[in-house]
């Protein structure tokens, strides 16, 4: 049996009588990118909330890194080694693009208030040490030349890849990126898949949620298909693209691939 | 710090050290040193206030509250159980942590117009306490002799060694303040006010972020309190009214809601303004809701954004990129 | 005996609870009305009642005005006042977060009352009663007159509320801001006006109140604040945005208030009716009724 990082079991979400999420079952496995596709509506969404602890699920289980998510609580999920990106780009508009990776590095650090205050010892220490794993994860992605300017000056492309810098500068073991490239163009989207390709290089497990097919079945190493909050399909690209339900559910069987 | 930041600090110190010796040269003396002690008893409450409104985006109508409860605990130890004055000091910022902790935690979960009700609302039940639990507040009336504090045997009861006892307090505070704000907490404070989404992604505990910073500001409130209660040696409840939690609010905003040095500016200015608009009597009150107004509508970063500003367009290169104070 | 004499306290209690609860309903009127058309929180709604008091008694005992001259007038300068408030404070603010907008509202309220001082001073002043006459006995209870012309006007109040935001065509107008901004300007509707007649209404609402309060409890300069957070307390206890519990909560917490300073303590009734407020706010802000517009924020 190959070594698994998540399972989500029976996963549903209702909101008040609406279904996002219906009984969903699949599992990942470590060091992989598996891209989660469907509709407009599918449910995509909603499961990345659910996974990193924004939405409690109305019944199911994730079972991460086997053990069991009990505590829905999302800043307990991210200490647990699950990171993400948002759909709407969540950066910290008014902090400059180095603090908004220092904020990234929150995890791998601990000094507190009253320590903080007074510089008791050790702090100074931790600092340089968030500064530096800082200036190594704004190097990835080749955002120097904006450490110090504020992040909501920067270039839409820009954006996404801090956003990405700053959830790999939690050193997480599982991160979810949420339509990674949506509205960047062609060299920027090149560059995010570049991205994607060296975040799994280091290890880490990817869940991509994404409508441009062309990226999706470029990087991906497995597909999920959801519609109505429902399992639809899964498997490699080349399968995916062949399955006649995901054909059907894709708009009267226009052919997944000639999306774009 | 930055070194910056440390420039600025010690600037500061040096200018707060020489000015009662360059106010003597005046005949005014004694009074400007009496306002200066409560510019820098309002820059200490103010600081705390800046680091939950102007830092985490957390507002809060209450502080006269913790202001109240440092002053009465540090009066009431004192006065009615000989306690030493320092401790006193210490058990009203203890009692007001608490406090600010209790309050804290169901109060900073509620957002927005819901947040600053809820914290008008708590200044307002404390200050009906001051007034009618008689038995230990002395009721409106208040109570006096309270001891001051003293080092090494000395009382420090004069002005000028109050003034100085208090813009230590004051100075502690503020770099204390900008510590927090340039290091791993003020950066996560500082990032829930931008997206707390993306904070709790990161691993923050948003909740909980905010109540320390509450507490915190909690903590400075109390240690405000307490220099007052010592120096006037008399504490009564319209000193914690909810007028003052607004005049705290406005210290804040006026001053420069986007760095705690703008408590400074703010208390200094709101300290100041009525010695020069004596004529006004009481209606400076009108003075600060106009001066509040004109802030917040035309120069939404007070008095330090518009000094900053003006500075940062002349001396563009001192100023070092990631250097936020 | 006994009985008797406890049935009639507690009619009285009753009847100061409502007369009280009838001003904290008109204020919590006030801060809905703004609240649904604008989404801020007018933290000087307060204010107001006290201008629409201490005005009423400006022109009732000191120019002499004829009672109904004088209360008309009350309502006519409080419009303008609140017009004046929308076009020079509220309009010109670029980004309207929530933040700016409780600093702009508390800013109108510490000038309100400055300049209530700079008029009035700070004593309390009496109003005569509407009409003239001794309390009126029922069931062991004496009632004041002046409480049936707040209870009346209060339900006056509401009954002109309900004709103007279901019959009127401004009135149906500032429910379409409410609801969807963009679609009501698409239709012709003019946002920044239907603003305006909010913050018109809503100081006019507060001024009734303060007006027809005055003879009972007295009015001074800086009575806002307690007044503003008791009529925000019932908005909030009767949801957000609901009129109909507004008016309930309203009359709620003046019972409650009232029956804590006769059986409790009067020293500590606003404590009683504070604490209240924050442990519906802690536990249940959504209103307790359950069906207010916002949850949260």
């Amino acid at each position: 049996m190959t070594d698994q990082i998540l399972e989500v079991k029976n996963l549903t979400k209702r909101f008040k009588g609406l279904v996002a999420v219906d009984r969903l079952s699949f599992s990942l496995e470590t060091g992989i990118i598996k891209s989660l596709i469907g509709p407009n509506g599918a449910g995509k969404t909603t499961l990345i909330n659910m996974i990193t602890g924004f939405l409690s699920p109305t019944a199911g289980e994730i079972i991460f890194r086997n053990r069991l998510q009990k505590h829905n609580q999302a800043h307990r999920i991210a200490a647990s080694g699950i990171a993400r990106t948002f759909q709407t780009i969540e950066l910290f508009k008014n902090m400059t693009t180095l603090e908004n990776i220092m904020v990234g590095c929150h995890l791998r650090s601990a000094k507190e208030i009253i320590s903080s205050a007074f510089r008791l010892p050790g702090v100074k220490k931790e600092e340089e040490k968030i500064r530096d794993l800082a200036w190594h994860h704004l190097k990835s992605v080749n955002l120097e030349k904006y450490a110090g300017q504020k992040a909501g000056n920067l270039p839409l492309g820009e954006q996404k890849m801090l956003e990405m810098a700053r959830a790999m500068a939690s050193n997480p073991s599982l991160i979810l990126l949420d339509e990674p490239v949506a509205g960047l163009n062609e060299a920027e989207s090149q560059r995010a898949m570049e991205m994607i390709l060296s975040i799994r290089g280091q290890g880490v497990t990817v869940i991509l949620v994404e409508h441009d097919m062309k990226v999706v079945m470029q990087i991906s190493d497995e597909v999920l298909v959801i519609n109505y909050g429902r399992w639809l399909a899964e498997g490699s690209p080349r399968d995916i693209q062949k399955d006649p339900n995901v054909i059907d559910a894709y708009l009267g069987g226009e052919a997944i691939g000639a999306c774009h | 710090m930055t070194t910056n930041t440390a420039l600025k600090v010690s600037s500061f110190t040096v200018f707060i050290m020489i000015l009662p010796w360059v106010l003597n040269l005046s005949s005014a003396t004694a009074y400007y040193v009496d306002v200066m002690i409560f510019v820098a008893i309002h820059s200490i409450i103010g600081c705390g206030l800046s680091l939950l409104l102007g830092y985490a985006g957390q507002i809060s109508l209450g502080q006269a509250a913790f202001y109240g409860i440092g002053a009465y605990t540090s009066g009431i130890l004192t006065v009615r159980m000989d306690v030493n004055p320092w401790f006193a000091m210490a058990a009203g910022i203890f009692v007001a942590s608490a406090i600010a902790t209790a309050i804290g935690i169901p109060t900073l979960r509620l957002r927005g117009h819901y947040l600053a009700m809820a914290t008008l609302g708590f200044g307002m039940i404390v200050f009906i306490v001051f007034n009618e639990y008689i038995a230990l507040t002395g009721g409106p009336s208040g109570f006096g002799n309270i001891p001051p504090l003293s080092l090494m045997g000395h009382p420090i009861e004069s002005s000028f060694s109050f003034y100085y006892l208090s813009w230590l307090a004051a100075i502690i505070v503020l770099t204390a303040s900008l510590n927090i704000v340039n290091s791993r907490p003020g950066r996560a404070l500082r990032s829930i006010h931008d997206s707390d989404k993306a904070s709790a992604s990161l691993g923050i505990n948003v909740a909980m972020a905010k109540v320390k910073i509450f507490v915190v500001s909690g903590a400075f409130g109390a240690l405000a309190g307490s220099l007052y209660a010592h120096y006037l040696t008399f504490v009564n409840p319209p000193a914690f009214d909810v007028f003052f939690s607004l005049k705290v609010l406005m210290i804040v905003v006026i001053g420069g809601i986007g760095s705690v040095w703008g408590a400074v500016f703010g208390a200094a200015l709101l300290n100041f303004l009525p010695e020069w608009l004596v004529f006004l009597h009481d209606f400076d009150v009108l003075a600060y809701g106009i001066i509040l107004l004109l802030v917040v509508m035309f120069s939404p970063q007070g008095i330090y954004g518009l000094l900053a500003g003006a500075a940062g367009y002349f001396f563009k290169f001192i100023r070092k990129e990631s250097d936020h104070d | 005996m006994f009985d008797t004499i406890l049935s009639g306290q507690i009619i009285q209690y009753l009847f100061t609870g409502l007369t009280i609860g009838a001003i904290y309903a008109l204020t919590a009127l006030g801060f809905n009305i703004i609240h649904n058309v604008t989404g801020i929180i007018n933290f000087a709604q307060g204010d107001f009642v006290v201008w629409g008091g201490l005005l009423m008694v400006m022109f009732a005992r000191f120019f002499g005005f004829p009672l109904p001259v004088a209360f008309f007038s009350v309502v006519g300068v409080m419009v303008f006042i609140g017009a004046f408030i929308y076009y020079f404070n509220i309009r010109p603010i670029k980004k309207p977060s929530i933040l700016t907008m409780i600093m702009v509202t508390i800013a109108v309220s510490i000038i309100l009352q400055g300049v209530a001082m700079f008029i009035w001073g700070k004593e309390p002043y009496a109003l005569p009663s509407f009409i003239e006459g001794p309390p009126v006995y029922v069931y062991g209870a004496y009632i004041m007159r002046q409480s049936f012309w707040v209870l009346g006007i209060s339900v006056a109040m509401v009954l002109f509320l309900t004709f103007f935001f279901n019959r009127t065509l401004i009135g149906k107008a500032m429910r379409a801001c409410a609801d969807d901004p963009g679609a009501a300007g698409l239709v012709g509707i003019s946002t920044p006006l239907m603003i305006c007649a909010a913050f018109m209404l809503g100081s006019a609402l507060g001024a009734v109140g303060g007006a027809v309060i005055t003879p009972i409890t007295l009015m001074e300069y800086d009575r806002g604040a307690m007044i503003a957070i008791k009529g925000f307390g019932s908005a909030i206890l009767g949801g957000l945005g609901s009129f109909s519990g507004a008016v309930i909560a309203g009359f709620m917490l003046g019972i409650l208030e009232s029956f804590a300073t006769g059986f409790v303590s009067s020293a500590y009734k606003d404590a009683i009716s504070l604490v209240l407020i924050l442990g519906v706010l802690f536990t249940k802000p959504e209103g307790l009724f359950g069906s207010g517009a916002n949850k949260k924020a």
